[in-house]
């Protein structure tokens, strides 16, 4: 296979377009650099979206031989492993803005609850950074992509001055919010980044719910729509669509001087060139590009002295609990829709005096499909059939009330991403091999996980839909993976600096949630978002300096 | 009825978004059809709104059974089985049993897996139609809003 070879040294190539690449490309775009970066797939029409097909409209539509934008790659195309009995669901977006396109919106500051956390409990290294490091840049992405919330601030949920006014909770979260209080457990304003009014020349959310098929307006923060679109508009930022990477390319002396990658359809193997290497390509993807780095000066993978990538893997464990709440059965139907999920959130509290916990760490509270929902799957659960069920069914439907604790999962070095040269995809590139298994510390969180959940229904009086209290859930579907190219000070222990900057190879930055040292039990978007800016401030300053 | 682990990532997978399979032909025969049709209308059936047959769940599930010769061989062995039973009992096929005698022969029968497999379909196929979704249930959502009022009672504040 003929290779080419661009003969032009890009200053900065990006590999991924999701939120850490474009907010990587954005940032240093801004600050006069050009910069390349390479898509593993192409720009997604808003106008193709099936925002507004009823949900008795997609089967015509596909009968008719339509179809709706393939955001999810397939898994012939993007192959990994897993061992047997040990499922990982790794959901991925190729395509500009990655899973930006889809994402659940939740943006929750991480606090020094979650920096700090090894300090306190000893399990594993502590983050290189406090809140304080990180709060300007948190602030700048509240008023750069536009996060709505309220004005709650606590220990461990750092508030905002930037948020736009949250959506009016449904009446199921009201209830729920009562009944939490009345049990001495807080649920707050829900922080999403979603329009509740126009924001930096983007069209406020019209309150149509269907956020998971893509917004039609881009009324949620997306990549391609609120950091690339602005990029390319620099005239500094080039874009090679269906470029999917394959390897970290280095220089005699160990130091990268580019990438390799593949066409997506040709599969033509291509080369740049670049003084720096920016991986954003969502945290196994760009594990597998470095562990595949290989080369004389490095063995396992670039920048893998310590054997920190690739290990860590923390997912975060999560349920599902539904119930019915007795002030709204048989009440009028209301449209629920609002900014799609949930419009309050409950912060973690486990940590506090009076609380008795027999694990580490914590968990928190989401609320998404409350209220009338575009189906009844639930409606399999309720027993029975004939007219009988059909007005069970009827009753309960302005009821549902939905509650998703998410927890986070400890850092263990056998739960790893590896990568094996006799198992390759369809470019020739080694594929991942994923092993993920929840251990005793999480068995426990998610009894108190259940069990909260459980009480905060049985004090709003709600008929529980039957659960099993052992499920520990799928792990990989809470689409939260983190820390198998972590951060910390100590270059043995860890694979980057602070900055997302290799401690081995200065000119080699990981800037999605692979850099994260843990998975804390939040949603990781708007901390991705804040750390690229943090460390693509950074890369610029050092290259100005001309110390890259 | 405690949910196994495939049914409860079944009822999560429910609320997510439809997920749109490929185009499939049809696979029953006419009176497989018409089998089909009596036991969704004895699960969801006509009242004062549309029954399933009426929201055109019966070809909704045959594309589903299209797509996988699995599935369909598993309601073609139950369907079978429940005939057997009603003949045994009433001398003649389910679709042909008067709608008492159909609940009569459900009810001995109880939720057995393939019971569930169908009621299971009719559920999602039902509550996803229009006749079901915004009919039966009330759903009169994505739409374009200028405003989202949330609750307005004062009786759900804190």
């Amino acid at each position: 296979m003929q290779t080419r070879k661009s003969p032009e040294v890009h200053d900065i190539v990006i590999v991924g377009s999701g939120a850490s690449g474009g907010m990587a490309a954005w940032n240093l775009t801004q600050q006069g650099m050009r910069v390349l970066m390479l898509d593993a797939g192409a720009k997604f029409q808003r106008s193709q979206f099936w925002s507004h097909v009823k949900p008795w409209q997609v089967p015509q539509k596909i009968a008719a031989g339509q179809k709706p934008p393939e955001f999810y790659v397939d898994l012939k195309t993007a192959p990994y492993r897993t061992p047997p009995g040990q499922p990982f669901d790794l959901v991925r977006v190729w395509g500009r803005g990655g899973k930006t396109n889809i994402w659940g919106r939740v943006s929750l500051r991480y606090s020094d609850l979650d920096f700090a956390s090894a300090e306190r409990d000893g399990w594993e290294i502590p983050w290189p950074i406090r809140y304080k490091d990180i709060a300007p840049y948190y602030d700048k992405v509240d008023q750069l992509i536009g996060v709505c919330g309220g004005d709650d601030d606590q220990d461990s949920l750092p508030g905002s001055r930037y948020h736009l006014p949250p959506p009016a909770p449904r009446c199921g979260e009201r209830l729920l919010q009562r009944a939490a209080h009345n049990i001495g457990i807080g649920i707050v304003a829900g922080r999403r980044a979603v329009l509740t009014q126009p924001h930096n020349g983007h069209a406020a959310c019209h309150y149509c719910g269907a956020c998971g098929k893509g917004c039609d307006v881009g009324a949620f923060f997306n990549s391609s729509d609120y950091l690339i679109e602005p990029a390319l508009g620099s005239g500094r930022l080039q874009v090679i669509d269906n470029a999917v990477v394959a390897r970290v390319l280095t220089d005699g002396e160990g130091r990268a001087n580019g990438v390799q990658y593949f066409d997506r359809y040709t599969k033509q193997e291509r080369r740049v060139r670049a003084r720096v290497v920016v991986v954003a390509a969502s945290c196994v993807d760009s594990t597998r590009i470095l562990l595949n780095s290989k080369s004389r000066q490095h063995p396992n993978g670039i920048g893998n002295s310590s054997d920190a990538i690739g290990r860590y893997l923390s997912e975060q464990v999560r349920l599902h609990m539904f119930g019915f709440v007795p002030e709204l059965l048989g009440a009028p139907v209301q449209n629920d829709d609002g900014i799609g999920g949930e419009h309050v959130y409950m912060p973690r509290f486990n940590h506090r005096d009076g609380r008795r916990r027999d694990y580490l760490r914590g968990f928190g509270m989401q609320f998404w499909g409350c209220g009338a929902g575009d189906a009844a799957g639930w409606a399999k659960q309720i027993p029975g059939f004939g007219a009988e069920f059909k007005t069970a069914v009827r009753k309960r439907y302005p009821a549902l009330v939905a509650l998703h604790p998410y927890g986070e999962v400890l850092p263990y070095a056998e739960n790893r991403i590896t990568v094996d040269s006799a198992d390759v995809d369809g470019y020739g590139v080694p594929v991942a091999r994923i092993e993920f298994q929840y251990r005793e510390n999480e068995r426990k969180m998610m009894t108190d996980m259940y069990q909260t959940a459980a009480a905060i229904l049985k004090e709003a009086k709600a008929e529980i839909l039957p659960y099993d209290p052992t499920f520990m859930g799928v792990p990989g579907q809470a689409i939260h993976e983190h820390s198998t190219c972590r951060m910390g000070a100590d270059p043995k222990r860890s694979a980057l600096n602070g900055f997302c900057q290799m401690h081995d190879v200065k000119n080699v930055f990981v800037v999605d949630g692979a850099a994260f040292t843990t998975a804390s039990e939040k949603n990781p978007t708007l901390t991705i978002l804040a750390l690229a800016w943090r460390a693509t401030d950074y890369l610029a300053a050092e290259m100005k300096a001309k110390r890259l | 009825m405690k949910p196994t682990r495939r049914e409860a990532l079944v009822t999560i997978a429910a609320f997510a978004a439809p997920s749109p399979a490929e185009a499939q032909p049809a696979v029953l025969s006419a009176p497989e059809l018409e089998s089909l049709k009596a036991l969704v209308d004895a699960i969801i059936p006509r009242t004062d709104t549309p029954g399933a047959s009426d929201a055109g769940v019966p070809a909704n599930i045959d594309h589903q059974l299209a797509a996988s010769p699995q599935l369909a061989e598993r309601f073609r062995s139950g369907m079978k089985a429940l005939d057997a039973d009603a003949r045994s009992r009433f001398g003649a096929a389910f679709s042909a049993l008067t709608p008492p005698q159909q609940v009569e022969l459900l009810k001995a029968r109880g939720e057995d897996p393939f019971f569930v497999m169908v009621k299971d379909m009719t559920v999602d196929a039902y509550y996803t139609s229009k006749e079901g979704l915004a009919e039966e249930l009330g759903w009169h959502g994505n739409t374009f809003l200028s405003e989202f009022k949330g609750c307005t009672h004062p009786e759900h504040q804190l």
